[in-house]
């Protein structure tokens, strides 16, 4: 990837589904590399319609969104996968695929288009080590359609991150978890964002969350953003009340020293 | 230990596998020469054999005839046989993987209408097409008609799905639907219209193995080889869009024109078989899911494991059809097969309705 270019460029970009509203109307963002965004706001502000106009699975009806420079439609799915990796909200496994094979789909955009192409034994130390890191290591074989939502979950992260790609993009990936699961998850993306200076662009509804690990905030409303600043900066009773109409107080943690949220 | 602890277990189980399977077949294949209402020994079958593939040179012990029966009449009849179970097997596992349904089989999308239109074609037109020259002698022109039918139903379910916003999983069992309901239509237009061909067309429809030759088996099984590379080729491909198009996408897969292919695949093999037997129910619905209770639900094996279960179970179903009922009369195969398939559905059924319930 040349340097300089910002990862991610989103200029004046809408869409609009074929049956209901706009559901964004003119979003501008540069994301440089190495940044790790949260993207927060109400129900059906536009949060996942962003992403998925990110990873190209939707084109704009206006404006442009560029990959390192490129625009990202028009662009092959797997030059696309190569850059991005997705963690997608929800995902349902309708037959017996092993754990070990959900995540080794993760090395799909880097394999050759052979008849007999397999995942190398590379490939599947990659899968075990990053299912380690999740402490997740015992869903490699066991089959993923009996598996929890939580559970799944963790594969779906696993499958993005032995993706390889410059960008992660996660669409409320923690969610299902439980506290622990999310912290563990969350201190993974933290050190391969600063140690191998990966992208991280994370849809989130957990304010505290976000706010330990992102480093800038992004706030939708009806399709816009509202705010977008270093956390400490938008993360305010004032805009709090303008985004979610409710009452808060911010607070400093204690130990990490970043700002926390107290609701009601 | 191996990660692969898959239900099959290593790499070398799922070999052993393998080959239990293709011994099996084969032992089913020699047995099914032996039934049928002249009784042949198994020392006859096998002499016949060794002298077809003349590794023994001998006119002692084989008359003429029996060599006939054994290699004309019941092994191209087996054949075809293994043929067919392969084919509708290997092509419901498709359907299924790419329709993310388990309850999808080859006829699911329309295609097998369009085999059945094209035969009622034939059979109504009676005479009238006899003086189409074939090339294979024996065949008949059924099949080729049933081809056809089966290929210009399949590119109406293409072009009506891309109509519809794109090969999507809806779009093409919505427009397998409108497809399958017009043809069925005329083909009931066409019934009402010529009482006298009913009987044939019922019979046709209902699906047989019966007086098919070595025509029969060199007309399909091109086809059969040429669907099931075809859709081999895509078997890591469907595994990915198995966790839908969204997700298939974002891991670099070209989600329509991968899909455009299984569907061609599919469509060849079930167009492959339906115009040699009719429609032969259940293989295609049954067979997929007991394979991936043996080998596990990755594409690659499991076509392979649904090709040999469905040859199998298709010699046997079609033995049994032979010699069910005294005399020489027949029972089609196709209710032989939904006989055995519709309890043994239930079963899957059963055992999936338990998953569900723990999947809390």
């Amino acid at each position: 990837m040349s340097r300089g270019l910002p990862a991610i460029e989103a200029r004046e970009v809408s869409y609009k589904y074929r049956r209901g509203g706009e559901v964004l109307k003119g979003v501008s963002i540069a994301i440089q590399p190495g940044e790790f965004v949260g993207i927060l706001g109400p129900n059906g502000s536009g949060k996942t319609t962003f992403l998925r106009l990110l990873s190209g699975v939707l084109k704009p009806d206006s404006g442009t969104v560029k990959l390192f420079g490129e625009e990202v439609w028009g662009l092959g799915r797997q030059v696309v996968a190569r850059r991005v990796g997705v963690v997608p909200q929800r995902t349902s496994i309708e037959f017996p695929v092993l754990g070990l094979d959900v995540v080794l789909m993760g090395r799909y955009p880097h394999r050759s288009n052979g008849l007999f192409s397999r995942p190398t034994k590379g490939d599947i130390e990659n899968a075990t080590n990053v299912l380690r890191a999740l402490d997740a290591l015992h869903l490699a074989s066991k089959e993923a359609n009996g598996l929890s939502g939580g559970e799944t979950a963790l594969l779906a992260i696993a499958r993005a991150l032995i993706q390889a790609s410059h960008i992660i993009l996660a669409d409320e990936a923690t969610s299902s978890l439980d506290p622990r699961r999310k912290l563990q998850v969350f201190d993974l993306f933290s050190s391969l964002n600063t140690e191998a200076g990966l992208t991280i662009v994370s849809v989130m509804h957990d304010v505290n969350l976000a706010a330990l690990y992102c480093k800038r905030l992004v706030f939708f409303k009806d399709g816009r953003i509202a705010h977008d600043g270093l956390v400490h900066e938008v993360l305010t009773k004032e805009n709090l009340m303008d985004i979610y109409n409710v009452e808060v107080e911010i607070v400093t943690h204690p130990r990490r020293g970043v700002v926390q949220v107290l609701m009601g | 230990m191996s990660l692969y602890s898959h239900p099959s277990g290593s790499r070398h189980k799922l070999l052993v596998y393998f080959l239990a399977v293709v011994l099996f077949l084969a032992t089913s294949i020699l047995w099914a020469c032996m039934l049928g209402p002249v009784e042949i020994g198994i020392t006859e079958v096998l002499n016949v054999f060794l002298k077809r593939f003349s590794l023994a040179s001998m006119d002692e012990g084989v008359n003429k005839t029996v060599a006939a029966i054994v290699w004309d009449i019941r092994f191209s009849r087996v054949l075809l046989a293994v043929l067919v179970g392969w084919a509708l097997a290997v092509s419901g596992a498709a359907f299924q993987g790419v329709l993310i349904n388990p309850l999808a089989d080859p006829f699911t999308i329309g295609v097998a209408s369009g085999a059945a239109f094209g035969a009622t074609i034939v059979i109504f037109m009676g005479g009238a097409v006899d003086t189409i020259p074939v090339w294979l002698k024996g065949l008949g022109v059924v099949p080729l008609f049933s081809f056809l039918g089966a290929m210009i139903a399949l590119f109406f379910v293409v072009t009506f799905s891309r109509l519809a916003g794109g090969l999507r999983r809806e779009t093409m069992i919505l427009s397998g639907i409108v497809v399958a309901t017009f043809l069925s239509a005329l083909i009931a237009l066409l019934k009402a219209l010529d009482e006298e061909s009913v009987q044939a067309i019922v019979f046709w429809i209902m699906g047989s193995l019966q007086g098919r030759s070595w025509a029969h088996v060199g007309f399909s099984a091109p086809y059969v080889f040429l669907g099931t590379l075809l859709l081999i080729t895509k078997s890591t491909e469907l595994d990915i869009l198995t966790l839908g198009d969204e997700q298939a996408k974002h891991l670099g897969v070209e989600v329509e024109r991968v899909r455009f292919k299984v569907l061609v695949g599919a469509s060849i093999l079930t167009a492959a078989c339906v115009s040699v037997s009719g429609i032969i129910g259940f293989v295609g619905l049954v067979t997929p899911h007991l394979a991936r209770l043996i080998v596990g639900a990755r594409h690659r094996e499991l076509f392979l494991a649904s090709g040999f279960l469905g040859a199998i179970i298709m010699v046997w179903s079609d033995a049994i059809s032979r010699v069910l009922l005294p005399g020489g009369e027949e029972v089609p195969v196709g209710v032989i097969t939904a006989l055995l398939g519709g309890p043994f559905f239930f079963f899957v059924l059963l055992k999936s309705r338990r998953g569900e319930a723990g999947d809390v």
